[in-house]
């Protein structure tokens, strides 16, 4: 079997170590040009520089997304941009456009992935582009597993498959509801999901939903169930979505695909149901396989459906622990407070919980509880914790 | 606003084809006996949907009308073109190949394509010279025209979502292949494979009738009360479209001497308003008219809308 490759969004430098550290061998994070997702797009050209060293120090991989449909005013700096890509040795580029693979191809040695943008759904165009130099296809999500099935058996090209998190409604590449109702540009990083807004329909003139309870949107992905299948189908790599979420959605979607490759390559999976749990302690929205049985029904649409509550709290990172003191100093992200059940959830070791006793500031003074996020708190805790460890509260 | 060349404009509603302008209107044919009808309003080129291949159809032709409306465009000094606009997925691919390898020998003049796929089916029968690449929304720079003449390909048209300043930019520099636009009736804006208006008679519970491929469904948006997008679901997915209508009076003589063809879009239209629509291209004195009668359900969509790229930029 084919190692198959977990592939992890980052929105920052944290996250990418974060995702990374809990089991993806690959991150791709947006460039502040030329990437979809303007607001997740953070990294200067010295941020990227910081995340591929970081990857590569671990033998990971960095991708940068550089995936707009470019228009003429765009295309200034490319090149430069290309080339500074290509000197600090960026795993591959996930690109869109003609112009940036044709540019990326004559001017550097960069790997070139086809971004779902293009809306990739056959055989033959994966064909046509693996003949045009692209290494990897990043297949539409409207694709269904027996679809991947047949594309991989054809293809002369690599594929990455979506399998987690949000979904466009539209095939991507092919909506610019945005554009008209927000002067936004969908596809240049500056979608408004207005797709996700409220609308009634009218059949003639005739209303035929009740107070604009007409939705679109889909329930996020999950694929659990279907990640066997993509493995042994020869899949290259398989993509989370969400390079707005946050870390602990990450650190936990991630570890949970990652600890479910590494239970079926060894033969040792568990049901299915433990792995559905790892991610739910994180998750926050409803969840569908999105096309991978086919068209998909009511069953993969949100209408007005309360999201369900993550089952644990992140409540803190650890930043170091006092091997002698049995002390740790905590970075809060949500509020806790003593007597508190609280969960370490770590890249290295199963999963533990304690009891959170006395809090303290920096400076020795103990807290009724820990309430200001990013405050740096110590806590005493028996259980030997490590930085990038994650805590969370138990309800 | 870009001023309008005087001199273009003359030649362009006078319809006496200067050197500088030869350009195609390209009009949806509904069937077989509206030709002469659509000749002498001043179409050049009629296109044509297919039974199987066509998304949102407004009227279908098998390959054999395909090959017999072919034949009479040409005997009439016209041309016709076919539409591909699905997403073509894997188990589509063996049926259009036959379907490729039966409409080959209709000596068809162009075909509209809005999925790149078409390129390499139609390439293995030496077509791809006839394709017109059609995405909606990826021909957004001189690049993409320079790839698509790299390709062989014979043409591309402009998306549907910039400016009159970048389409003339592009324009300019798309010299070596024919350049096109959809510059009049309803755009859609969106394109999904899932079935939403079905899906959401279903979850509701409501007996709808006539769902596929029926025009008569609108969206409104909650903040846009006076705006209806008029919605179609078909078995390719539901498209989305723009709740006004695209009008380029103005806006064609300046783009023409650069334009080979000039889709005038039908779906949602009235037999009338589209035959009135298409005269007005080359009267002035009609536009007037038509313009009195319909106005309030156009606009110029994209052409003075410069699009943001982010919320950032706004």
């Amino acid at each position: 079997m084919m190692k198959v490759e977990l592939l992890a969004p980052a929105g920052d430098l944290e996250k990418v170590k974060f995702a990374l550290l809990y089991g993806a061998d690959a991150v791709y994070i947006g460039g502040q040009e030329f990437s979809l997702r303007a607001r997740a797009s953070k990294f200067s050209l010295e941020a990227i520089k910081e995340a591929v060293e970081f990857a590569h120090s671990i033998n990971k991989k960095i991708y940068v997304t550089t995936n707009i449909v470019f228009h003429n005013d765009d295309v200034d700096m490319l090149d430069d941009y290309l080339l500074s890509l290509d000197k600090m040795k960026v795993d591959a580029i996930i690109c869109s456009s003609p112009v940036i693979i044709d540019r990326a191809k004559s001017l550097t040695n960069l790997e070139i992935h086809l971004s779902t943008q293009v809306s990739v759904t056959n055989s033959s165009l994966t064909n046509f582009w693996a003949d045009q130099g692209i290494k990897r296809v990043v297949l539409a999500r409207e694709c269904s597993i027996d679809e991947i099935r047949e594309i991989k058996r054809k293809a002369r090209a690599d594929l990455e498959v979506f399998i987690h998190g949000g979904m466009c409604v539209s095939y991507s590449g092919k909506c610019t509801l945005s554009n008209y109702m927000t002067d936004r540009d969908a596809n240049r990083g500056g979608c408004a999901h207005s797709c996700r807004w409220k609308y009634n329909l009218y059949d003639d003139h005739h209303l035929v939903s009740e107070d604009y309870d007409f939705q679109m949107s889909s329930k996020d992905l999950e694929t659990l169930r279907y990640i066997k299948d993509l493995m042994d189908i020869g899949v290259a790599s398989l993509k989370i979505e969400g390079r707005m979420k946050s870390i602990h959605y990450i650190a936990t979607v991630v570890n949970a695909y990652r600890e479910f490759i590494d239970d079926y390559e060894a033969d040792a999976l568990k049901d299915i149901s433990y792995y559905e749990a790892e991610i739910r302690k994180a998750e926050n929205r409803l969840t569908s396989y999105g096309f991978m049985e086919g068209i998909t029904s009511v069953k993969q649409q949100l209408y007005n459906m309360r999201s369900e509550v993550p089952t644990k709290e992140f409540v803190g990172i650890v930043l170091s622990y006092d091997d002698e003191l049995k002390e740790a100093i905590i970075e809060q992200r949500n509020y806790f407070q003593p007597g508190d059940k609280l969960e370490i959830f770590s890249p290295k070791k199963p999963t533990e919980t304690f009891t959170s006793g006395p809090i303290f500031d920096e400076g020795g003074l103990e807290l009724d509880a820990a309430r200001h996020p990013l405050q740096k708190i110590k806590i005493h805790c028996e259980t030997q914790l490590s930085p990038y460890d994650i805590l969370r509260k138990v309800f | 606003m870009i001023p309008i060349s005087t001199k273009l404009e003359t030649a362009w509603r006078s319809h006496t084809k200067s050197e500088d302008i030869n350009l195609n209107i390209v009009v949806t044919l509904k069937n077989i006996l509206e030709m002469p009808h659509l000749a002498s309003l001043g179409a050049d080129v009629f296109l044509l949907q297919t039974e199987h291949f066509t998304r949102n159809v407004t009227a279908s032709f098998s390959v054999d009308e395909i090959v017999q409306i072919t034949q009479k465009s040409h005997e009439m000094g016209k041309k016709t073109y076919l539409l591909v606009n699905i997403m073509i997925h894997e188990d589509m691919l063996i049926d259009l190949d036959h379907f490729i390898s039966e409409v080959q020998f209709a000596n068809l003049d162009g075909i509209v394509c809005f999925d790149f796929t078409m390129f390499s089916l139609l390439k293995k029968y030496d077509m791809e010279r006839l394709m017109i690449f059609q995405p909606g929304t990826f021909n957004t720079n001189c690049y993409d025209a320079w790839f698509a003449k790299k390709q062989g390909m014979k043409g591309l048209t402009v998306s549907k979502e910039v400016t009159l300043e970048e389409i003339l930019e592009i324009a300019d520099c798309t010299q070596d292949i024919e350049f096109s636009i959809v510059g009049h009736g309803y755009l859609e804006m969106f394109f999904s494979r899932r079935p939403l208006i079905t899906n959401y008679g279903l979850f509701k519970g409501l007996n709808l009738k006539s769902v596929a491929n029926s025009h008569h469904y609108f969206l409104q948006e909650e903040m846009r009360k006076e705006e209806f997008f008029p919605v179609i679901e078909d078995s390719f997915g539901t498209t989305i479209f723009r709740s006004k209508k695209l009008l380029s009076f103005q806006e064609v003589g300046v783009i023409a001497p650069f334009l080979s063809d000039f889709f005038i879009e039908r779906i949602f239209v009235s037999d009338e308003e589209y035959y009135e629509s298409i005269k007005a291209y080359f009267d002035f004195k009609l536009q007037e008219a038509f313009l009195s009668k319909y106005q309030s359900a156009y606009d110029s969509g994209f052409y003075y809308r410069r699009i943001g790229r982010s919320k950032e930029a706004e």
